[in-house]
């Protein structure tokens, strides 16, 4: 009896499922982009996920900021560009601008330097939770206001240096009425956190101001997210989506012929989708409008070859500004001479990298500059090319012969006979980089060098570059398009406490960092990148592979979808729907 | 029916409720209360034991938070300094000791804690091991230091400059090494250096000074301290102590908001991921697993329990052979793989688009309560058949084992030759005494309803308490480590508890009471 009660039970039960879920979907214009997690939060100083930083990116806006298709400045908030002047009496770098007119808040209010002076401070304050982005605004040290003209200020840094320019702009603004309505922080001064930090954090006012700037209700409540952006936060459901409406009446629409202007879905939706096949299968449902950061071998098996989801979708490859490396320990005996660093290069066969295991969905990089940052990139150095050949004569060379005959090269170092074996490690779990490690190993094999490919679990991995125990690894860095500071990575005093794992470097080199950090002259600037591109390809401290394409899909029911190099690729906010 | 059957019935039910107010009497009270006393201390040593495998696991919590751990990644986010990095060490307490006492010997320091940099707590705590003279090891180590300022404020000109790199990498690589053999080839290197350039003679000075610093450590060596064992006292200013009791002040109000109040008077601390109350980010999932939980052990009870039974009445017949074979072949089957097969073939358009692939629905209470639970069932069906589908051979094989064991009983042969369907003998007379394993297994099922299925929530994006647990071992989220695993073990011990009084309710012969 019971048996025949359940039985049709879950027949009508999933007869009632299922005709639930045929109700059609309407075209609306929203956009539904696919996310693989949760982000933490979305307090404009606070937050660290990288997906947090684009959708505040919707509601909020900065001074001025990059371009992501033509990698220049735009003003934004600003009327116009700043005009950059450099005191070098007090060595001082500052930039003068003037706000929109038309700049309004949600409440009516224009957006005045005050609020950008309160921002600045959010930034910069202590007890805050900003501790992973304090460290960039040290370099502010002074807004100036003009009481002649409340829109005009001055922000000052303190000193020359070429990514000032994006940190004095690229901050978001935010709504002193919405984040301090008591006004507690007008008591403390830029002036007051640069040279009594320590005094302030334990100023009671400003504890009580940041207990509950740090509070939940700035991190996810609606009313207490507000920018003077086209979105305005909706809806956060925990672990599911997130969800920004479209304001009405935005006092920027009038602007939308300029690019940060664009703002025509009236709700971005971000749905979190955790397991791949899921996220794949959604899209095909049409379930999702926008897939970013898909696997190369599911684009290529599973997207590329339906016509299903070519029909309804666009699918997309821009370049990105990531770029991936076999890091070499260059003060390690076995690789302290160039020529046998140069042998390994020309025993990396990164085509067949990319081919074979990249799906030849990328490019070959011949140096830390992105091919697409025109000018500074040095479009002269041709990467070294496989070659068994030439990496036998270079090991010969360098006095790697076969003495004992074991079919394994070594060499006398200091007086002690050392076999040829390399330790290869990479982060354990990361299969392509295991792939393209076993290729490097049996170029190697056929020379006479032992490599042994080995995974380490992440905190390890990281751990050991930067105690610099490693022989060779593989790793990847990601640019931005602002210009790049070598010196995290490649300056001797990165070595310790930086990321110069490998042990790149001399005075020379040191000198022409420092040299590219503070010259604002772009082109002088760009000469001194290509030199330093070439140093950096004769030393071989990296073996530069390749830098993989973005992979995303986005639904043929919007146009205006135009993708680019900056990340996440696309910009949601600009898409239009087809009529 | 006939009136007689009917005053049975009644009379049954009412000798039942008087029996089951029985059961629960003093004996069972005060075994109630024995029971609860010794969760104290249990849940002491869990939350021990918690606290020290955390602070032994590999990778650093404010690395992670401060984004320096990622050692990949933009360039430009590694500028965090060590200030922030101090400072956030501090916030977080991870500055302090992590009990009150530790067994320890008399040549370890109490202050080693306090040094920052990890890498150096750990050469520190080498040097110590072999040497055993704490006082000569601090001095080199601050002479080091003081070294490493030298360097480092020494002016840069041409004739030094490749010089002071070979300096500081020197010095650093004396910073984290204990070994002596690498150690004099590094004081060797750094004589070397310093006679590079005519203008580092402050740096010759103060490396001569280091060197005779780690001279006076091997030569005044005390290794027999090692061999002392001694207890060392942290006083309350300790991890432990913060996180259970908090900084807050106990009566009165606290001036201070930034100080905790401590796990005991039910703050649980702020998330290092999410930086939410630990309460919140919990409460959000914890109603997700439950709801799911609940429904999975409806839906397992409700088939496995008449399945088993069918399978006791049937037993040997070709339905009982060929129904077990189908539960083990469902049971040896992996939730991750038929969870991704169900996803690829009945949410696809590529297959059948039966199920929705993810999430919990669109539909808020607002959109009507039927809606809202249509929707919700419409997202749970898929989930909830893979979460049960495994549980039907285990549940449903105890039950007919316990069904066949009661079915052999004296009783049942009385039943049967008194006359009764054999439907009645089942249903009234054996059923009832075949449930007691049944009951044990569902004490087991407690710390699930908090933990949930990772797997599960993970394929089809439930973000439930499973996911949140996972996602705050692999952030190194100690706060969110730490109430997930009380909770987790006082559900336990709970669990346990209720299945034992369970027993007593449903079998009159078990009694705990002393005899």
């Amino acid at each position: 009896m019971s048996m025949h009660f359940s039985k049709r039970f879950l027949l009508v039960l999933l007869a009632c499922i299922t005709l639930f879920g045929c109700g059609k979907k309407k075209e609306k214009n929203e956009v539904i982009i696919h996310e693989l997690s949760d982000t933490d939060m979305l307090n404009p100083t606070n937050y660290q996920s990288a997906d947090a930083g684009y959708y505040i990116a919707q509601m909020f806006q900065s001074l001025w900021g990059t371009n992501p298709k033509t990698l220049q400045y735009d003003p934004i908030l600003a009327k116009a560009l700043p005009i950059e002047e450099y005191d070098s009496v007090k060595n001082l770098l500052s930039y003068t601008c003037e706000i929109r007119e038309e700049a309004k808040w949600d409440n009516g209010e224009p957006i005045t330097p005050k609020d950008v002076e309160f921002s600045i401070k959010m930034y910069k304050a202590p007890v805050i939770s900003n501790e992973s982005n304090r460290p960039y605004f040290e370099l502010i040290s002074d807004v100036v206001t003009y009481p002649d003209n409340p829109r005009k200020l001055t922000i000052v840094c303190n000193k020359k240096y070429i990514l000032a320019k994006s940190v004095a702009g690229s901050f978001v603004v935010m709504p002193r009425y919405i984040y301090d309505p008591k006004h507690l922080m007008d008591g403390i001064s830029i002036k007051d956190l640069n040279e009594k930090f320590n005094e302030v954090a334990e100023n009671a006012t400003m504890k009580e101001f940041a207990t509950e700037y740090n509070s939940e209700k700035f991190q996810r409540d609606s009313g207490y997210i507000v920018g003077s952006g086209p979105y305005a936060f909706d809806q956060w459901v925990t672990g599911q989506k997130i969800v920004l409406k479209k304001k009405k009446n935005w006092w920027g629409n009038k602007f939308n012929t300029e690019y940060s202007y664009e703002a025509y879905p009236d709700k971005l939706i971000y749905q979190t989708i955790k397991d791949q096949t899921a996220a794949l299968t959604a899209l095909k449902g049409k379930r999702l409008d926008v897939m970013y950061g898909i696997k190369s071998k599911d684009y290529v098996e599973q997207l590329e070859t339906s016509e299903e989801v070519k029909k309804n979708f666009n699918l997309n490859t821009p370049l990105s500004m990531a770029y991936t490396y076999f890091g070499i320990n260059t003060r390690n005996p076995k690789f302290e001479d160039v020529r046998v660093r140069e042998a390994l290069a020309h025993l990396s066969d990164v085509d067949k990298i990319i081919k074979v295991i990249g799906y030849n969905l990328g490019e070959r990089v011949n140096g830390p500059v992105n091919p697409y940052k025109k000018g500074a990139f040095n479009d002269t150095i041709t990467p070294y090319d496989f070659s068994v050949e030439k990496a036998k004569a270079l090991l010969a060379q360098a006095g790697w012969k076969d003495n004992n005959g074991n079919g394994t090269l070594d060499k006398k170092i200091n007086g002690q006979s050392t076999e040829f074996n390399i330790t290869f490690t990479y982060n354990a779990g990361n299969d392509t980089r295991r792939d393209a490690a076993l290729i490097f190993k049996e170029a190697c094999r056929q020379v006479g060098i032992n490599v042994d490919v080995v995974p380490q679990e992440w905190s390890i991995y990281i751990e050991n570059q930067k105690k610099h125990d490693f022989e060779m690894f593989y790793g990847a860095w990601i640019g931005s398009p602002t210009p790049d500071d070598p010196k995290q990575i490649w300056h001797t005093e990165s070595i310790n406490g930086g990321s110069n794992y490998v042990y790149f470097g001399n005075a020379e080199t040191d000198k022409l960092i420092e040299d590219i950090r503070s010259e604002l002259n772009e082109d002088k600037r760009n000469d001194l990148y290509r030199k330093f591109q070439v140093i950096v390809h004769d030393q071989v401290p990296y073996i530069f592979i390749w830098s993989p394409k973005e992979k995303i899909a986005i639904s043929k029911r919007f146009t205006n979808t135009e993708t680019f190099i900056v990340r996440p690729g696309f910009n949601e906010a600009a898409f239009k729907l087809v009529q | 029916m006939k009136p007689v059957e009917l005053e049975t019935k009644s009379g049954t039910t009412a000798a039942g409720k008087k029996f089951f107010l029985a059961r629960i009497s003093f004996p069972l009270f005060g075994y109630i209360l024995k029971r609860i006393f010794i969760f104290i201390p249990t849940l002491f040593i869990i939350s021990l034991l918690t606290f020290i495998l955390i602070a032994a696991a590999p990778g650093d919590p404010a690395d992670t938070m401060l984004n320096r751990s990622s050692g990949e990644g933009q360039a430009s986010d590694k500028l965090a300094t060590d200030r922030s990095y101090r400072e956030l060490r501090h916030k977080l307490g991870l500055d302090l000791p992590i009990f009150y006492l530790a067994p320890s010997n008399l040549a370890v320091s109490d202050t080693l804690i306090r040094i920052p940099i990890k890498n150096h707590r750990e050469m520190l705590d080498r040097l110590i091991y072999e040497y055993g003279n704490w006082p000569q090891i601090e001095t080199y180590y601050h002479q080091l230091k003081t070294l490493e300022f030298a360097i480092i404020s020494t002016k840069k000109d041409s004739t030094n400059a490749n010089a002071l790199i070979e300096l500081r990498n020197t010095v650093a690589k004396i910073f984290i090494h204990h070994e002596d053999e690498l150690l004099t080839t590094l004081f060797d290197d750094l004589k070397k250096n310093t006679a590079m350039a005519s203008n580092l003679v402050e740096i010759k000075i103060q490396a001569e000074a280091t060197e005779a610093a780690y001279g006076n450590i091997k030569s005044g060596a005390t290794i027999w301290k090692r061999y002392i064992p001694v207890i060392q006292w942290s006083g309350s200013h300790n991890q432990y102590h913060r996180w259970l009791f908090g900084e807050a002040k106990w009566f009165g109000t606290e001036s201070d908001p930034t100080k905790g109040s401590g796990f005991i008077r039910g703050d649980y601390g702020i998330s290092f991921f999410t930086k939410r109350p630990v309460k919140s980010v919990i409460w959000d999932g914890l109603w997700i697993t439950m709801l799911i939980s609940f429904l999975v052990i409806i839906i397992e009870y409700l088939i496995s329990i008449p399945l088993g039974i069918s399978l006791a009445v049937n037993k040997g017949t070709s339905y009982d052979s060929s129904v077990t074979v189908g539960l083990f072949l469902t049971y040896s089957l992996p939730v991750f793989w038929i969870g991704t097969m169900a996803i690829f073939f009945l949410c696809s358009p590529d297959y059948l688009e039966i199920f929705p692939p993810f999430g919990l629905g669109d539909a808020t209470w607002d959109d009507g309560f039927l809606y809202k639970l249509g929707d919700l069932a419409y997202h749970l069906a898929l989930p909830l058949i893979i979460a049960s589908y495994a549980s039907f051979a285990y549940l449903s094989r105890q039950m007919r084992g316990s069904m066949l064991t009661v079915l052999g009983q004296d009783y049942i042969r009385t039943a049967r030759a008194k006359g009764l369907p054999e439907n009645k003998v089942i249903w009234r007379h054996a059923f009832r005494n075949s449930l007691l394993p049944i009951i044990t297994i569902f004490a087991s099922f407690f710390p699930a309803l908090i933990g949930g299925s990772i797997i599960l929530e993970f394929l089809f994006t439930i973000p439930g308490l499973g996911q949140i647990t996972y996602a705050a071992v692999i952030q190194k989220d100690y706060p969110m480590i730490l109430t997930n695993t009380m909770f987790a073990a006082i559900l336990t011990l709970v669990g346990y508890l209720i299945s034992d009084i369970l027993y007593a309710v449903v079998d009159p012969r078990i009694s705990y009471s002393k005899k």
